[in-house]
């Protein structure tokens, strides 16, 4: 079964051409939603095994809190993507780490092969070069 | 206030930064979609992509800084803004792109330039270079030499060079121009390993923004060595 993925991600156009690329290379994305509200919503009413997050969201940047909480209580693989990858520094536990954009298909690719592997405990290839790990 | 309050940005720079950055991310996006209805346009759509992303990159890489009440970007690590760059072709153990030599701080009107070029060059040489092989290999190094600064990039392991092929298109001449931004010259050798380009610039193309009233001092002080 396809993996199924939620794009929290409060520009349109960003959202719209990420959900285009995903659902090329097979995925489900169940919804793509802009605040970190109607996020929860989503997990809650359905299962969700993927959430790219971005920081910056239509209610706040409440991406941070948002991702961590989808990882630590909700059992979602989280993967940042977002154009301020500063603001992650710290890092966030639970969460597999950051890819900075603007980005490409063959990043979010591979970047999401990783997640999915890494979820699923298959042996991980190597982190691809453009995703910041979080420890 | 302490030096590290004085480099902080304040809120709103910071807001204004982070939307700036987003911007960024939409143009992507947009090229992107836009080229969706036409798929013959795809490795165009890639290429520009490709080179917005390195204009993100170098304004993200330029440090928040506020000088004096002017609220300008400061001056930032030329070798790091190189490896941030450079990121997307590098590999875990750092051996597939290297960046060795003397270190130079460079400003934000600098930062434009010096990201079109070497994307340019790493660009070109995974789709037909040493980056375009599993084995293959760039060493990217800088040595002061007086008031100038020589960037050589140099490919290894890379396909033998299809002499063909080397007609220049747009991507050299992105790389001429952001040269000259910088009053700097260039010279390639197509070597059987693969191409190596040597961009000699003079520190003041790397520090343009100096308080008014700068000396030549100044442009000396600009350039520092941290080892090799």
């Amino acid at each position: 079964m396809a993996a199924r993925i939620l794009i929290v991600e409060d520009e349109a156009i960003v959202a719209l051409e990420l959900r285009f690329v995903l659902e090329d290379l097979g995925y489900e994305v169940v919804d793509a939603v802009d605040e970190a509200r109607a996020a929860r919503q989503v997990v809650r009413e359905t299962e969700v095994d993927l959430a790219l997050v971005d920081i910056n969201l239509s209610d706040g940047p409440t991406g941070v809190g948002l991702g961590r909480e989808l990882a630590q209580d909700e059992g979602v693989t989280v993967l940042y993507m977002t154009a301020n990858p500063g603001m992650l520094n710290g890092g966030v536990a639970g969460t597999i780490g950051v890819l900075a954009k603007p980005t490409d298909e063959r990043a979010v690719e591979t970047a999401v092969e990783y997640a999915l592997r890494r979820r699923y405990g298959e042996c991980a290839p190597p982190a691809p070069a453009d995703l910041r790990l979080f420890a | 206030m302490s030096e590290d309050q004085n480099q902080t940005p304040n809120g709103a720079d910071q807001e204004l930064r982070h939307r700036v950055r987003n911007v960024f991310a939409v143009v992507s996006a947009l090229i992107a979609l836009s080229a969706r209805r036409y798929p013959e346009a795809s490795a165009f759509a890639d290429e520009l992509r490709g080179r917005v992303a390195a204009l993100a990159r170098a304004h993200a890489f330029i440090r928040p800084h506020l000088d004096g009440a002017q609220g300008k970007a400061g001056p930032s690590n030329l070798h790091g803004f190189l490896a941030e760059l450079l990121r997307p072709y590098a590999d875990e153990g750092g051996g597939r792109v290297s960046i060795t030599g003397d270190d130079a701080v460079f400003d934000d009107q600098a930062a434009t330039a010096i990201a079109l070029l070497f994307n340019e060059l790493a660009a070109n040489a995974a789709r037909h270079g040493a980056l375009s092989r599993a084995g293959g290999r760039v060493r990217l190094s800088t040595r002061r030499r007086g008031d100038r600064l020589a960037l050589t990039w140099a490919e290894h392991g890379g396909p033998p060079l299809d002499r063909g092929r080397r007609r220049p298109g747009f991507g050299f001449a992105l790389i001429d121009l952001s040269v000259d931004q910088l009053d700097g010259t260039l010279a390639r050798r197509w070597r059987r390993e693969g191409l190596e380009a040597t961009v000699d610039v003079p520190a003041s193309a790397l520090s343009r923004r100096r308080p008014a009233g700068g000396t030549s001092e100044d442009v000396r002080g600009s350039l520092s060595t941290t080892g090799r």
